[in-house]
């Protein structure tokens, strides 16, 4: 229950810092997804169901703040999820470096499932130049901002269990 | 059967999530009304207070750093002897912010004065949480008689329309959201047209090839489609394209309204007898 309540307290944390505080500190409409790295990390450390059901929250909670229709981020998120999760058995889950490599190709994902999602369902032909203009950028502050998790999230604990098993405990379930 | 399960029990799990996550999307996009569910109200509620206080926090922060850190730093050479001109330019600094913010809602004031129109002045608190959308939130929701739908208007022209509501904040879809779209019409010749959101801008589509539209034309909206009322700006025609074949104009309009410093709003409640 202490670990539901931390992660809900994490999430509604990382979304305020999304939402109020980063955009007063970068250029216009050019903002990191936290969640996002949440995400990606959930992918390589925890199991179907509880990931899955994560990652779908986290999306549900960007929808609250992002877009015009409830569920699209919900959607999104659990698929980057599945894929992830699909992949990270091949991965050496050991090398912290690898969730900035993840970070990166998990918002070009984003972009690519958000525009298709659009297009199947609702009209957004418009999307894709804004896509264009926008997603490299994003994929480079979300790869930055996840360097800096990896900075911030305690070094020793990190040193003595060494790689991103280590991380869990920082964001553990 | 429950062996089949038990094998497949990843794959199982996995679909059966995407699917209702697929459901819940598409169940909320056919939702013609009350769109704001339980959980968002949820979300919005919790994180009001927060959202507030920070605002109001990084204002007096950002009023600290203007009126006495900057001063300190510019006139450090000459710092005792103008001490007592410090003070005064600390409340100099003051009154213009205050003069600036009462000149910011006069006009808002004198704009609704003019339309005639019942409307609620509102505070821009946080932005989209993504790059990729462009929508705000305010400070005023259902408690204040905001519903989903409601025009959004500042005083050089429209702003955006509402489309969730809590019961103290309420978010607003901009007209450059790539989602959104007005009826419009260019005031100078009445060519009718549909403006969309590219993200930063607006392209007047629809527009015939024949129509005389010219760059610096002003477009307002028709009072067409039942949200917006008619005639408020929504900019000026910046570029005209017109090809050899096709039965359209490529029309760009810079919008009126500088999005990037959106502060104070307009919700515009319901037209005046």
């Amino acid at each position: 229950m202490k670990r539901v309540a931390g992660f809900f307290l994490l999430s509604l944390l990382l979304l305020f810092l999304q939402v109020a505080v980063l955009p007063r500190l970068l250029p216009d409409h050019l903002k990191p997804d936290l969640l996002l790295l949440v995400v990606a990390y959930l992918g390589l450390t925890r199991d179907w169901l509880r990931g899955g059901l994560c990652s779908w929250y986290l999306g549900a909670l960007e929808d609250v703040f992002a877009g015009s229709d409830f569920g699209l981020f919900g959607i999104t998120f659990l698929l980057i999820f599945l894929l992830v999760k699909t992949g990270a058995g091949r991965f050496n889950t050991e090398n912290p470096l690898l969730l900035l490599l993840l970070a990166f190709f998990a918002t070009m994902v984003k972009g690519v499932v958000l525009s298709a999602l659009l297009l199947l369902f609702a009209d957004a032909g418009r999307q894709w130049p804004l896509l264009l203009h926008i997603i490299l950028p994003e994929a480079l502050l979300n790869t930055l901002f996840a360097l800096l998790l990896l900075c911030c999230l305690p070094r020793r604990r990190a040193e003595r269990r060494g790689g991103l098993s280590s991380l869990s405990r920082g964001l553990s379930l | 059967m429950f062996d089949l399960l038990r094998k497949y029990r990843t794959v199982f799990l996995a679909t059966v999530m995407v699917l209702a996550a697929l459901l819940l999307y598409s169940q909320n996009l056919r939702r013609a009304e009350e769109r704001t569910n339980l959980f968002e109200r949820l979300i919005l509620q919790i994180m009001a207070p927060a959202q507030t206080g920070l605002k109001a926090a990084l204002d007096q922060i950002a009023g600290i750093w203007e009126r006495y850190l900057w001063l300190v730093e510019t006139e450090a050479d000459n710092l005792l002897l103008r001490e007592e001109n410090r003070q005064l330019r600390s409340e100099l600094g003051t009154l213009q912010e205050l003069r600036l913010t009462n000149d910011r809602l006069r006009k808002l004031l004198d704009f609704r004065d003019q339309q005639a129109l019942t409307a609620l002045p509102a505070q821009v608190i946080t932005e989209d949480a993504t790059s990729w959308f462009r929508t705000v939130m305010i400070d005023k929701g259902s408690d204040a008689g905001i519903r989903e739908g409601m025009p959004v208007v500042v005083a050089e022209g429209v702003a955006g329309r509402i489309i969730r509501t809590a019961p103290n904040q309420a978010r607003v879809l901009l007209i450059t959201d790539a989602s959104s779209a007005i009826a419009t019409l260019i005031q100078r010749n009445r060519s009718r047209g549909v403006c969309r959101g590219s993200g930063t801008g607006l392209s007047f589509e629809f527009a015939l090839r024949e129509e005389d539209i010219e760059v610096g034309d002003q477009v307002i909206t028709s009072g067409n489609g039942g949200v917006f009322p008619k005639g408020l700006p929504i900019g000026t025609v910046v570029r005209v394209e017109r090809e050899e074949y096709g039965m359209f104009q490529q029309v760009e309009v810079a919008p009126s309204v500088d999005f990037s410093r959106l502060e104070e709003v307009l919700v515009l409640l319901e037209e005046s007898p």
